[in-house]
């Protein structure tokens, strides 16, 4: 079966061929119509037209359309060429590669070349705003669900501030209500401990007017004691005289009898006279000795009732004292007990009000309370809203990192500049982990790095020191270990492109992350390799 | 047979004992004689008192028979004076009182031993010493002297 081509130039000479068939045809019939007309120069005739038919023919229609052909031909390999580079070109834009979409579309004219760029920034740009927003949004977010769980923590604590208080008021309005009883009973027991004060002040005015009288009663008792001792005293004097008579008679009666004595016998009824003398005399002693003894007993008697009428004096007068201080003390607590009775009322009134008042604050706090628990549900849908916002954040952050674009914020265009460098140390095991280094201290965000060779297995890894601090590294983080089981090596292995995995939980650090892997090609273009970060989520927003 | 002779005695009571003067040698019992001590002189001496216009050495009997200290608290002084001398020299004897006058049965002999106890009876129960009066006489003249 002929090719296409061939069969098109077949299909231009059948129009000659015909055109020549037809002439070659006309000049027969022509030379037999002239054979029966005898006719030659006609034959030649038509032979000559033929022939310049031909000639114009070939001269002004088919060699101008072998040019056009050659021509066209051209044109339709430049048409495959240019196709198939926008082919490329499309390709790499479907796959998100706005970086070799541009590479690729440099070969096309300039207005294809110019409308895919164009198109490529155009959309590079509206990435990177969406890119730029959704950081924005998941800060935002972020602030947000802080400041509303903030926000709901302090409420929460508010809430239960608000019903601490409304239990103290509920509290404070009962106690209010005790007081207010006790104030009322207070105020009657201050109203009849008054009464009984009345009653007892008339009591101790009667006591200190007995008191008064005992006394006043003892101080007549006291001078009729003093006038008795007084009469004692002179009946002391009277019995000195008496005694000193006596002993006066009892010498004279002495000296008659010794008078006597030297008279003889003539002095005899003398001496007895004296001897009686002298017996009286010492009878009125012994008497008034007698007397004295009593009379010493009746004073002693009355020094003892002047001792006890000035004690009963004094303690008369003291009780009188006390009594006289007790009815002032009385006086004073009946004035107290009214101000108390008084004052008790006004406490009662005082906090009947204060119970009211606490009620409508407890009220006000129910209200309160509510309108915090409120609060406190709205805020915590808030936080849930600020969490899905973070989480759609994220997922447009995710969806624009699966574009490649000029820009530092694209991890696969700066993944693609780092393979760029690895290229130059291919076998050189320390300069690629002193590259690996560099990529994890200038991304804050990456919490391991590692390059894979074209068999999968890990050839160097580096963990960022700041988030994985001192944990220890799971037995799947090892040089030697094999990848060709994970997803990401199987596509960048399969089609040479980059990719980006969805969320996962990180055995390194425990936080959702998500792994974007590059293919590493040397100066050929021939795959070696694939470089792979683990993008720490909580920390996404500093790409 | 000595036959006993009735005598009377003036009972007088110094320092817790009793004492018998004799009757006829007692002047006169005075109360509440001023007495002036004196200087030197007997040690039982209570001093010098005035009596008739006449200077009085007065005694104190209880210092005089137990050789104590005079006491100046004696309530009688008795003038005491030699038998039959009415104007002869007198004697103050400081006594705490002057009880009474008996009549005693007058010895032939004093039968006592004691320094100035003629000697001893007993009036009513109660144990009386009868002063030896010519020896105070004596020993008072022989200070005199």
């Amino acid at each position: 079966m002929p090719e296409r081509s061939e069969w098109r130039t077949h299909r231009d000479l059948i129009g000659p061929g015909l055109l020549v068939i037809v002439i070659l045809a006309g000049g027969a019939l022509l030379d037999a119509a002239a054979n029966e007309l005898r006719e030659e120069w006609l034959v030649r005739a038509f032979l000559v037209v033929g022939v310049l038919a031909i000639v114009s023919y070939v001269m002004t229609v088919y060699l101008p359309q072998r040019r056009i052909a050659r021509e066209l031909r051209s044109l339709q390999e430049r048409y495959r060429v240019q196709c198939e580079t926008l082919e490329r070109t499309l390709d790499e834009l479907k796959h998100g590669d706005m970086v070799a979409a541009g590479d690729t579309a440099a070969s096309l004219p300039d207005d294809m070349r110019g409308a895919v760029e164009g198109a490529s920034r155009a959309l590079a740009a509206l990435i990177q705003q969406i890119q730029s927003s959704s950081v924005e949004v998941a800060t935002a977010a972020g602030t947000v669900q802080r400041t509303s769980s903030e926000l709901a923590s302090a409420s929460s604590q508010q809430a239960a501030a608000v019903v601490e208080i409304t239990a103290t008021t509920e509290e404070l309005a009962r106690t209010a209500g005790q007081i207010a009883s006790n104030a009322a009973s207070q105020a009657d027991l201050a109203a009849h401990a008054e009464k009984t004060g009345d009653t007892g002040a008339v009591s101790v005015e009667l006591a200190v007017a007995g008191v008064e009288a005992v006394r006043q009663h003892v101080e007549a008792i006291a001078g009729r004691a003093d006038t008795l001792g007084s009469r004692s005293r002179e009946i002391y004097r009277i019995l000195d005289l008496i005694t000193e008579i006596a002993q006066e008679t009892h010498i004279l009666a002495l000296n008659a009898a010794i008078e006597a004595s030297d008279a003889g016998e003539y002095g005899e009824r003398f001496s007895v006279v004296a001897e009686e003398v002298r017996r009286l005399a010492e009878r009125s002693r012994e008497s008034v000795d007698s007397v004295r003894s009593h009379i010493d007993e009746f004073a002693g008697s009355i020094r003892g009732v002047v001792v006890a009428t000035e004690e009963g004096s004094k303690a008369a007068q003291q009780v009188l004292n006390q009594s006289r201080a007790s009815e002032k003390a009385i006086t004073t607590l009946r004035t107290a007990l009214a101000d108390t009775a008084q004052a008790a009322r006004e406490i009662s009134l005082a906090t009947q009000e204060q119970r009211t008042a606490s009620d409508q604050v407890v009220m006000t706090l129910h209200d309160v309370s509510e309108v915090v628990q409120r609060i406190t549900n709205g805020l915590s849908e808030y936080t849930g809203a600020s969490e899905r916002l973070n989480h759609l954040a994220l997922s447009i952050q995710l969806l624009t990192q699966s574009f490649r674009i000029e820009s530092h914020h694209s991890l696969k265009h700066q993944l693609s500049k780092w393979t760029g460098r690895l290229q130059d140390f291919t076998g050189n095991l320390e300069a690629v982990e002193g590259l690996l280094h560099d990529l994890a201290d200038e991304c804050p965000f990456v919490e391991l790095v590692y390059l894979v060779d074209l068999s999968g297995s890990m050839i160097s890894f580096v963990a960022n020191p700041e988030l994985v601090e001192n944990r220890e590294l799971p037995g799947s983080v090892a040089v030697g270990q094999s990848y060709t089981d994970r997803p990401w090596f199987q596509a960048v292995a399969r089609e040479g492109r980059s990719a980006v995995t969805p969320i996962y939980d990180s055995l390194l650090t425990g936080d959702p992350c998500f792994t974007i892997t590059v293919a590493v090609r040397n100066a050929g273009g021939a795959m070696m390799g694939a470089l792979g970060v683990d993008v720490n989520l909580p920390n996404w927003t500093k790409i | 047979m000595d036959r006993e002779e009735n005598r009377r005695y003036l009972l007088v009571r110094s320092g817790g004992a009793s004492w018998g003067l004799p009757a006829d040698q007692v002047r006169r019992v005075l109360r509440g004689l001023a007495c002036h001590p004196a200087p030197g002189g007997w040690p039982h001496l209570l001093g010098l008192a005035q009596y008739g216009g006449e200077p009085l050495a007065v005694l104190d009997l209880h210092a005089l028979v137990s050789g104590g200290t005079p006491r100046s608290n004696h309530r009688a002084t008795v003038i005491l004076g030699r038998r039959g001398d009415k104007f002869g020299a007198v004697l103050g004897l400081a006594i705490d009182e002057a009880l009474r006058v008996v009549t005693l049965a007058d010895p032939a002999q004093a039968d006592s031993a004691a320094a100035w106890i003629e000697r001893a009876v007993t009036v009513d129960g109660d144990s009386v010493n009868v002063l030896d009066t010519a020896r105070l006489f004596s020993a008072s003249e022989d200070a005199d002297a």
